[in-house]
């Protein structure tokens, strides 16, 4: 008897709910029938559209400004830089920033430690660095992590240290590249060194200026060889587009020459100096041009091991 | 005074208060350092015609020879410089008192413009839109020809329409001729505007094509047509005269415009045929590596509400052209035809390659109030047709929301609004990024001249990298500079480097760098951690 009384009151509940249910979904249908009824015309819902999304737009701009500042470094952050570098940084490290526009950091890197602002950091061979610096700005627009992942590569990494909006990570290069000699230091005049643009960065080279149908030569005594004499040349801003062959003497014999145009842009070369590889020598290099005019040439060169 | 007056004068009035109480403290650029240059010494020669007319004019055909320009923009702000500062505006806000009457008189003539076609809504909207946002504030305080040059090209265009309108043959004709000599002043203020010629002839044109489409269109008269028109009816249209009429505005502009621009070109004027050539190349940058496009980075520069609303703008009156065209409604499509064409041809002519080779803004900047009209006025009409009773209320709305991104930005970027970006690249950092410039020319070293005061030693040479000279003699002039600074002529001599960076060469930066023996800057000005110039000293040069 209860189970019969249960199971009608169950039926009964049943009714009930999809009586409910379907009135629900009667009231649903005409309230949506009713809606669609009474839509805007089609003019008018583009026009609610349209001016919908320019208020969406607005709104996006302004979160996209506000958030802005907060995505960067502060000044509690390159404080903090500054202290990180002044304590830990030592001869041969160098410090590379990215993305390379966040130039703030010439203001508190420490003196003698050189800072590179490389688009492509990871391509620069680092010559006499043995450890970097990476200070990257992960929250800035459009940055990406290639110059880490590349640098990464040839280094051993160790811990990221978070500062604010700076990152912070040393790398501890596994091939340094370490020079006996560098020829731009040991130039006699009129040759001269000097800091010049080349490949878009600060280059410490050799300014050569070859006149046309007059050889340049310029002798570097007593230099300590390896097994390569190697690295960059470019042509600086200037008239004249003729192309300048460089070629390099030791003990008065040429072992090598590189021929310089201006297309080429810093263009890597390198001489093999193996047959030299013990003691010092004369090296001499002789720049001559044959066209009518040559813009002057910014040549790094260095004795690698 | 009616409210399109008042509107008007009230845009106006606050448009040259701001600029004379913002352009004190804003830096001066390489454009503009020129055209002060330039216009102190036209309005030199000007001063000197009367008693030696001969020298005068042979210095002024030297001087537009130099610049390759005309001289109109510099012998205005020439004058009102020499005028402001003997107002006690002082040299930097007295430089600026052309600009800022440049910018008052294109605020106006905006909202008039906008009052006409959109309304009271329309005309507070589309000052706002141009105006409020950093790079066209910072245009907006600094004396060069583009703000006076737009708000000419403006008022040409109003009275090219107005030629087409007007309800007598007497108003037709004065305004087509304001609207001939309004186009040789604006060709005389930045050559490159001389376009505005072939863009009245080819409306010219593109009114004959549809005037001859439409004669087409028309029923051919019936035999009762004649004692019908006796009988009261109106005439029947005569489309062979209405072809062969060629506007007044078109005539004027072909005669008096050349007139007037080779009037304030002297080189120009005294070989035209040999020179036209060359004048011509010259405005257009023909010849001038072109390292970015043009028309992207204005497209960037804009905030991006205010950038949609000008695509917006020119689109809804692309739909108004069309439609006009399907219904047959001949002034809508005369008015929408010439407004399309000023806006959208120097946009084409930017993409082209054939916009002077300009920083910023400038290449396209007497399209942007036609564009802030259109958009102001496509707003002002989406508001109508999407909430008739509460049309200025949503119009106002959507207005402000539109406009308060690019005011925030104007105010938060100042001074160094010229070096601001868009939101929809990620800013300044997004731009520096992509390698884009960074300023028009050398303005943001103003921002390290109170470090430079307060730190440099006495009597410290300053090398200025990317500054114009004449800007540096502005601020000493002005008091920004301290006295026993001197100029270094070269990286060797200074001990005190300032740097402007541009987003070009960095090489004589890193010269001077191996001069001082230092590379670690000692101040910046920055924007968003961009740096926008930094400071180099030789050690023990700065304190």
């Amino acid at each position: 008897m209860p189970a019969r009384l249960l199971a009608s009151a169950l039926a009964h509940l049943r009714d009930l709910l999809a009586q409910q249910v379907a009135g629900w979904w009667r009231a649903t249908r005409a309230a949506l029938a009713a809606a669609w009824a009474a839509r805007p015309s089609g003019p008018r819902a583009a026009a609610i559209a349209t001016l919908a999304g320019v208020a969406a737009a607005s709104i996006a701009a302004l979160v996209s400004q506000a958030g802005l500042p907060g995505r960067l470094p502060g000044p509690l952050d390159w404080q903090a830089l500054a202290a990180l570098l002044a304590r830990d940084a030592r001869p041969g490290d160098a410090v590379v920033v990215a993305p390379p526009w966040l130039e703030r950091l010439r203001e508190v890197a420490p003196h003698g430690v050189p800072v590179l602002a490389a688009a492509r950091p990871g391509d620069e061979p680092l010559p006499g660095v043995t450890r970097v610096w990476l200070v990257t700005a992960p929250g800035a627009p459009r940055f990406d992590w290639a110059a880490e992942r590349a640098l990464a590569k040839r280094a051993v990494r160790a811990d990221p240290q978070r500062l604010g909006g700076l990152e912070v990570v040393r790398l501890d290069l596994s091939a340094p590249l370490l020079p006996l000699a560098a020829l731009a230091d040991r130039a006699p005049p009129p040759a001269a060194a000097a800091l010049r643009e080349a490949g878009g960065l600060p280059r410490r080279c050799l300014v050569l200026s070859p006149v046309p149908g007059a050889p340049l030569v310029v002798p570097f005594p007593a230099t300590r060889l390896g097994r390569t004499l190697g690295g960059h040349a470019a042509f600086l801003p200037g008239p004249g587009d003729a192309p300048v062959r460089l070629a390099f003497q030791v003990g008065g014999a040429e072992v090598g020459a590189v021929e310089l145009r201006p297309a080429d842009g810093w263009l890597a070369w390198q001489v093999d100096t193996s047959r030299f590889a013990s003691g010092a020598h004369a090296v001499t290099l002789v720049a001559t041009t044959a066209g009518a005019a040559s813009r002057p040439v910014c040549l790094e060169a260095l004795a690698l091991p | 005074m009616t409210w399109r007056c008042r509107i008007a004068l009230g845009w106006a009035l606050a448009a040259l208060a701001l600029a004379l109480a913002l352009s004190g403290a804003a830096g001066v650029g390489r454009e503009e350092a020129r055209t002060l240059a330039a216009g102190r010494q036209v309005a030199g020669h000007l001063t000197q015609a009367v008693q030696a007319p001969a020298a005068a004019l042979h210095g002024l055909a030297e001087r537009s020879g130099e610049a390759r320009r005309p001289l109109l923009a510099e012998a205005v702000h020439g004058f009102l410089a020499e005028g402001g500062e003997r107002m006690g505006l002082g040299p930097l806000r007295g430089a600026r008192l052309g600009a800022a009457l440049g910018v008052a008189l294109l605020a106006g003539l905006l909202a008039l413009a906008a009052f006409d076609l959109g309304g009271a809504a329309a005309a507070l909207l589309a000052p706002a839109l141009l105006l409020l946002s950093p790079r066209l504030a910072a245009l907006g305080v600094a004396a060069t020809p583009d703000l006076p040059a737009a708000a000419l090209w403006l008022a040409a265009l109003g009275a090219a329409l107005r030629s087409l309108d007007a309800p007598t043959r007497l108003a037709r004709t004065r305004a087509g001729t304001t609207a001939g000599i309004l186009t040789g002043a604006a060709a005389a203020v930045r050559p490159d505007l001389w376009v505005l010629l072939p863009i009245l002839a080819a409306h010219w044109l593109l009114g004959r094509l549809h005037l001859w489409w439409l004669a087409r269109r028309a029923p051919a008269p019936l035999e009762g047509d004649a004692e019908a028109a006796g009988a009261g009816a109106p005439p029947a249209e005569d489309w062979a005269a209405r072809l062969r009429r060629i506007p007044t505005a078109v005539g004027a502009a072909a005669t008096l415009g050349p007139a007037i621009c080779a009037a304030a070109y002297p080189w120009l004027l005294a070989d035209p045929l040999r020179r036209l050539w060359p004048a011509l190349a010259a405005a257009h940058g023909l010849g001038e590596p072109l390292p970015w496009p043009p028309l992207l980075l204005a497209a960037a520069a804009l905030p991006a509400p205010v950038a949609l609303l000008l695509a917006l703008g020119l689109l809804h009156s692309g739909q108004r052209l069309l439609r006009a065209l399907r219904e047959g409604d001949g002034r809508a499509v005369r008015t929408e035809a010439l407004l399309l064409l000023a806006a959208g041809a120097p946009l084409a002519l930017a993409a082209a390659g054939l916009a002077p080779r300009r920083p910023g803004l400038a290449p396209v900047v007497h399209a942007l109030p036609v564009l802030a009209l259109l958009a102001a006025r496509a707003v002002a009409a989406l508001a109508r047709r999407a909430w008739p009773e509460r049309r200025r209320a949503l119009a106002a709305a959507v207005g402000l929301l539109a406009v308060y991104p690019g005011l925030r930005a104007a105010v938060r970027t100042f001074p160094h609004g010229a070096s601001a970006w868009g939101e929809a690249i990620g800013g300044a950092p997004g731009a520096a990024a992509l390698g884009w410039p960074r300023q028009d020319g050398g303005d943001a070293a103003i921002a390290v001249l109170p470090a430079l005061a307060a730190r440099a030693v006495p009597g410290a040479r300053v090398l200025w990298i990317g500054v114009d000279p004449e800007a540096v003699a502005r601020y000493r002039r002005a008091g920004l500079l301290r006295a026993d600074l001197a100029d270094a002529p070269d990286a060797a001599a200074a001990d005190v480097a300032v740097v402007a960076r541009s987003g070009g060469s960095r090489d004589a930066e890193y010269v001077a760098w191996d001069a001082l023996g230092s590379a670690r800057a000692e101040a910046g000005a920055y924007l968003d951690e961009v740096p926008l110039a930094q400071v180099f000293a030789r050690p023990g040069a700065w304190r």
